[in-house]
Parts: structure tokens; C-alpha cells; sequence
């Protein structure tokens, strides 16, 4: 087995020797400013998502509390489902980001792997279920709002205003179950390689 | 980030630059730009991560935990990725491209493709001459099981090469 061994070695000394290359020094600039580049949309992407939701808060916040003053029990539960739901997708988000700074990548091959393993299983679930439940959360709080809105504008307005969030339900719901797809796959293929890397042969 | 970081990283860079790339190209079976492509992201790896380097492990050690574990991470391709073009891709002293590689080199390198991603990156490592403490270090497994892994994978690589020449 030695023996072939070198045989496997000389051929890729061959193969290495034909293509040999040197690194160019202006490339570590380049290299350097693409790092930084990174290290901020990481963050950027986590920030964003967490600012986009917030502001959504806000203006619920100040269209129902100060703007829209509700009366009913039913429409103020409403609005205290689609703040509450929102607001717990932001907490969710925030701790997303914490753990997603646990993969080290200068960790070993079965630790770093683990580790992305155990990121992608919270990801798949704050994916999908929680973000399912948040999601319809947020829009029966929206429909307990009707029997208040009913009185206040015509009856056109108000199909249309539900039947425009309907629409607006079923495009998020392709955008969630396309991410879980994802979220899915990349997990699979984490999972392989793991077994891959760890069983005993 | 401060002088110091540049300096060691550019030395970093000058010393390792060929042994990341050479790990890249048996991964990515070959495929010289794909291997530039993931080259650059061990690299750019490398930089966020030297401000947590610990001097536990040698350089050495450090870039190729890095590198195996971007190359096993990259499961997820950044579409439409803009990059700033690496000079080295342009200022190779390549003495033969993809177009013209050699027959040894091809027959290699599919050979090579035919393993799995681990399986792959555990023999670009010891066809580097790495030691399989070493490799076993990296790829956080026991030196036993890392040896029988090898001699299958030798024995299947054996089998396809000289499959290949006959083919050929």
C-alpha cells in the first residue's frame, strides 16, 4: 500500500509541478478589503432584518396606540397579537445572530461542523414553525381588527383590505417554505458530511 | 486593524498561498477558477479570523483548519458574488492551463473527483506530505481512524487511475 502510495505521490508531484503558481503581493489588499466587506453584511444582514421589523413595530405601535385609537376587546387582542408576534421575531433574531457567531472557522473539521449542524436545526426551526406561528399570529390579529375597521369605512374597502392581505399571506408563505427548502438541504448536506467525517470505517 | 495583523497576514498569505490553492484544486476537481474562487475565500477567512488566533496550533495547521472547513462550508454559493479580480489569477506562472493540462494531471484529478468532499480534502492533504497526526488534528477525528480511511481511500483511488489508464 506504501507502495502505492508514492505512485499516487509522484503523479501528483507531476501534476503540481505543470501548474505551478506564486501569489501576487496587490492581492492582499484586495483580500483585506473584501474581509472587512464581510465581516459588516454579516452583520448588516442580521441588523436589517431586525431594523426592518422593528420599524413595522413602531408604526403598529403609533397607527393603533396614538393614530387609530381601537375601542373593542377583540380589535385591541388583535393588535396585541400582531405587536407580540413581531416583537418575539426580533428577539429571535437578535439570538440568530449571537449564535451564528459560535461556527468558528478555525475550529477543527467535526466541531466547526457540529456546530453549523446545531445553527442550521435552530434556523430550520425558527423557519418554520415558530415562523408560521408568528406569522399567523400576526394575521388573525389583523382580521380581529375588521369588526372595528367595518364600522368606520365601506364595505368595498374592507374586502378589499382583507382580501389584499390574503394575497400578501400567500406570497410570504412561498417565501417561508422556499427558505425552509433551503434551510433543509443545507442541513442534509451538513448532516453527510459529519457521517462522513466521523464514522468509524 | 492594526499594522502588525497586515504584516503577519501578508506573510501568511506569501508562505500559504500555493498549499491552500493546491488544497482547493483537488477539491474542486481541478477546476483552476473555482479553486482561485475558493482560494480567495480561505483567505479572506484567514483575515477576520487572525485577530483569535492563539498560537496553539502553528500557522500551518491554523490556515488548513480554516481551508477545510471553508471548503466544507460552502454549501451555499453566493449568487452573482462580485469579486474584485484576484491578480494572481492574471499573473500565474502557470506553465500550462486547464486547456492543455497533462494526462497525468487529468487522470488525477478525476480520480480524485470521483471521492467524497472529506475524503477528498483528507488525500490533497496527504499527497501535501501533511503528517496524519497532523491531518487527524485538523480534521478532529483519532489518527486510527483517519489510517483506515486512507488506505480506502488509496485503494479506490489505485483501482480508478489504473482503470483510467487503460482506458486511456
Amino acid at each position: 500500500m506504501n507502495n502505492e502510495l508514492d505512485e499516487l505521490k509522484a503523479l501528483w508531484q507531476k501534476a503540481k509541478s505543470s501548474t505551478e503558481t506564486q501569489p501576487v503581493k496587490q492581492d492582499i489588499a484586495a483580500l483585506i478589503a473584501q474581509g472587512e466587506a464581510k465581516k459588516k453584511s454579516t452583520l448588516a444582514a442580521h441588523v436589517i432584518n431586525a431594523a426592518i421589523l422593528s420599524g413595522t413595530v413602531a408604526f403598529l405601535v403609533f397607527y393603533f396606540y396614538y393614530l387609530y385609537n381601537f375601542q373593542d376587546l377583540l380589535s385591541n387582542m388583535g393588535i396585541n397579537l400582531m405587536i407580540g408576534g413581531l416583537t418575539i421575531r426580533i428577539v429571535i433574531e437578535i439570538f440568530s445572530a449571537i449564535r451564528s457567531r459560535r461556527i468558528n472557522i478555525s475550529d477543527k473539521a467535526t466541531q466547526s461542523l457540529q456546530n453549523s449542524i446545531s445553527f442550521h436545526e435552530f434556523r430550520k426551526r425558527i423557519h418554520g414553525p415558530v415562523t408560521m406561528i408568528i406569522f399567523g399570529l400576526y394575521f388573525v390579529g389583523f382580521y380581529m381588527l375588521t369588526p372595528e375597521f367595518s364600522r368606520h369605512i365601506s364595505m368595498a374597502w374592507l374586502i378589499a383590505m382583507d382580501v389584499s392581505a390574503l394575497m400578501v399571506a400567500a406570497v410570504l408563505i412561498v417565501f417561508i417554505r422556499k427558505g425552509i427548502r433551503q434551510e433543509l438541504r443545507d442541513l442534509e448536506k451538513l448532516i453527510e458530511l459529519q457521517r462522513s467525517l466521523t464514522k468509524e470505517s | 486593524m492594526n499594522q502588525d495583523h497586515r504584516l503577519v497576514y501578508e506573510k501568511i498569505y506569501t508562505q500559504y498561498f500555493s498549499m491552500v490553492l493546491n488544497l482547493c484544486r483537488g477539491f474542486m476537481k481541478g477546476d483552476r477558477d473555482q479553486a482561485y474562487d475558493l482560494t480567495q475565500d480561505v483567505f479572506i477567512n484567514v483575515w477576520n479570523a487572525l485577530p483569535r488566533y492563539r498560537a496553539d496550533a502553528s500557522y500551518k495547521t491554523w490556515i488548513y483548519r480554516i481551508a477545510v472547513n471553508t471548503c466544507l462550508l460552502q454549501i451555499r454559493k453566493e449568487k452573482n458574488k462580485v469579486r474584485v479580480p484576484l491578480e494572481a489569477a492574471i499573473h500565474t506562472t502557470e506553465s500550462e492551463g486547464p486547456s492543455n493540462s497533462t494526462e497525468n494531471e487529468k487522470i488525477l484529478y478525476k480520480a480524485i473527483g470521483r471521492l467524497d468532499e472529506v475524503e477528498r480534502l483528507m488525500m490533497m492533504m496527504v499527497l501535501e506530505e501533511v503528517e496524519y497526526e497532523e491531518i487527524a488534528r485538523i480534521m478532529g477525528i483519532t489518527e486510527n481512524n483517519l489510517r483506515v480511511k486512507i488506505h480506502r481511500i488509496k485503494a479506490k483511488l489505485k483501482t480508478w487511475i489504473e482503470d483510467e489508464q487503460r482506458i486511456g
